[in-house]
């Protein structure tokens, strides 16, 4: 697995500050055309959780799987999955930690005890 | 520039359901010539056609379906023929595009139509279709569906304000209550709120009956200058406010996951435009694609303070009888959801209840108002209509 794989990596405006989710082809804040990329905590909260039961083409064998809405500690929230639950209980603000992005583009974390 | 004021003086629609044998044209079809006759206008008279479809060509492997519609339908050849798309809320745009070249004085008659066939597809390719209007640039490669983005909202809105998924539960055994009288409807069946808390588990904590069903079906409206109108059907509706605005494209990007804010802006826009507040609006369809849509946007339609739309529904406040009828056709919840027809089969529904013609009439119905938020709350629509 390549190594920024193991990153959790943003896209940061160089100009004004705005923190994105890549890919972004600009800043919509203030125009600039060539945001960079930043490399973030991985720390997080949960916002919202739920489970995949009836998944879409492309993720059928992975199913049920868990998926998160995370407010990341940079102020920003991102779309991940859920690994090494090992059915405990999970609840929004929960802690978590970026884990890894995967072939498909997914971005995986892990609970913080 | 004074817009000009704009009547709905014909509506048409098939069955939304299981329509066996029927195709994208011959619904579409049967659709436009029930509001054209309805309108008791001459097709030749028409001056340009715009269809709501969402994704035809992945579910059915057709495309360019407005001309060929329009060409199976006979009019005139001196006019354009137009199919435009925003997922759910395709159909709305179609008649919001109608509704603008009407006011600003291009045109004086436009027909209107949204169409949709998907139970013939397979169960893979619908998934797929459906999907499509997710980002697949992002947050489409982590497996979310849209039964996951609702799910996801609920769950936050659960947290934040204390709605139940009882109080989830009960948006779906009214709007099935609903459909029973409703022969448009693809369900017609009661189901009690045991049936639906212990349905499958489709995305906790939404299950099945959670989810609105997919359909086949087609509907249609003709469009006129209201100066003109008056020559034709008497019983014309006018078309008051019409908004659309542009959300975000994924979930994550929604700093408070509880609210759309393109149904927030597109709301505030129409009531402006119509000059009416919430609390005129006599009968309501909104976009109730999974039970906690309803909820939610009935709170971001301002009808609802935030965080007391689940209440609303315990307290019988949108049932038939309530004091402010959300979803009385059964919604897409039991009515069905063929997304390219959605928008316009709302209309129809809002019309027949400012005529007095509903299966589920509300007493004195005189404004009424359709919602649809389309992909990620990526494209919103609202109308409002008023008896003339």
């Amino acid at each position: 697995m390549p190594k920024n794989y193991e990153r959790l990596i943003l896209a940061k405006c160089q100009n004004c500050g705005q923190i994105y989710v890549p890919p972004i082809y600009m800043c919509t804040v203030c125009g600039n055309k060539e945001p960079l990329e930043m490399t973030a905590s991985g720390e997080g909260k949960m916002l919202s959780y739920t489970t995949i039961r009836v998944p879409p083409l492309g993720f059928i064998d992975q199913a049920p799987y868990e998926i998160a809405v995370i407010r990341l500690k940079e102020g920003i929230n991102l779309t991940g999955r859920l690994a090494d639950l090992n059915g405990r209980d999970i609840e929004i603000g929960d802690s978590v930690s970026f884990l890894r992005k995967d072939d498909q583009g997914a971005y995986w974390f892990k609970l913080v005890k | 520039m004074a817009l000009r004021s704009v009547s709905i003086i014909g509506i048409g629609t098939t069955r939304f359901g299981v329509l066996e044998g029927q195709t994208i044209k011959s619904m579409a079809v049967a659709a436009c010539n029930d509001a054209i006759e309805d309108a008791g206008i001459d097709r030749k008279q028409i001056q340009a056609f715009y269809l709501g479809n969402y994704i035809s060509g992945m579910m059915v492997g057709q495309e360019t379906i407005a001309p060929l519609i329009a060409d199976a339908l006979g009019l005139r050849k001196d006019i354009g023929a137009t199919k435009v798309e925003g997922a759910c809320s395709s159909a709305a745009i179609a008649l919001r595009q109608g509704y603008l070249l009407i006011a600003s004085g291009v045109y004086n008659v436009v027909l209107i139509a949204g169409v949709e066939k998907m139970t013939s597809a397979l169960r893979e390719k619908t998934t797929a279709s459906l999907s499509a209007s997710i980002d697949q640039e992002t947050e489409g490669l982590s497996g979310l569906t849209f039964p996951g983005f609702w799910a996801l909202i609920a769950r936050a809105h659960m947290h934040e304000y204390g709605t139940t998924v009882e109080q989830l539960g009960m948006v779906s055994v009214k709007n099935h209550l609903n459909s029973m009288a409703n022969p448009r409807a693809r369900y017609r069946n009661a189901v009690s709120l045991g049936d639906v808390m212990n349905s499958k588990l489709i995305c906790d904590p939404l299950k099945v009956f959670d989810c609105c069903p997919v359909a086949d079906g087609a509907a249609a409206v003709v469009l006129c200058a209201s100066d003109m109108a008056k020559e034709y059907n008497p019983k014309r509706v006018e078309i008051i406010g019409s908004a659309q605005t542009t959300g975000y494209s994924t979930l994550y990007a929604h700093k408070d996951i509880t609210t759309l804010p393109s149904t927030v802006l597109a709301a505030n826009q129409a009531f402006d435009m119509a000059k009416v507040k919430p609390g005129d609006v006599d009968v309501v369809e909104l976009h109730d694609c999974f039970s906690p849509a309803e909820v939610v946007d009935s709170e971001d339609l301002g009808f609802f303070e935030k965080g007391k739309g689940g209440r609303a529904v315990e307290e019988g406040i949108t049932q038939v009888g309530g004091k402010l009828p959300i979803n009385p056709s059964g919604g897409l919840l039991a009515k069905g959801h063929p997304t390219g027809a959605t928008g316009v089969g709302q209309i129809y529904e809002v019309v027949k209840q400012l005529r007095g013609e509903h299966e589920n009439q509300i007493r004195n119905a005189e404004i009424g108002l359709t919602h649809n938020a389309g992909g990620t709350g990526s494209v919103c629509t609202v109308h409002i209509l008023r008896r003339v």
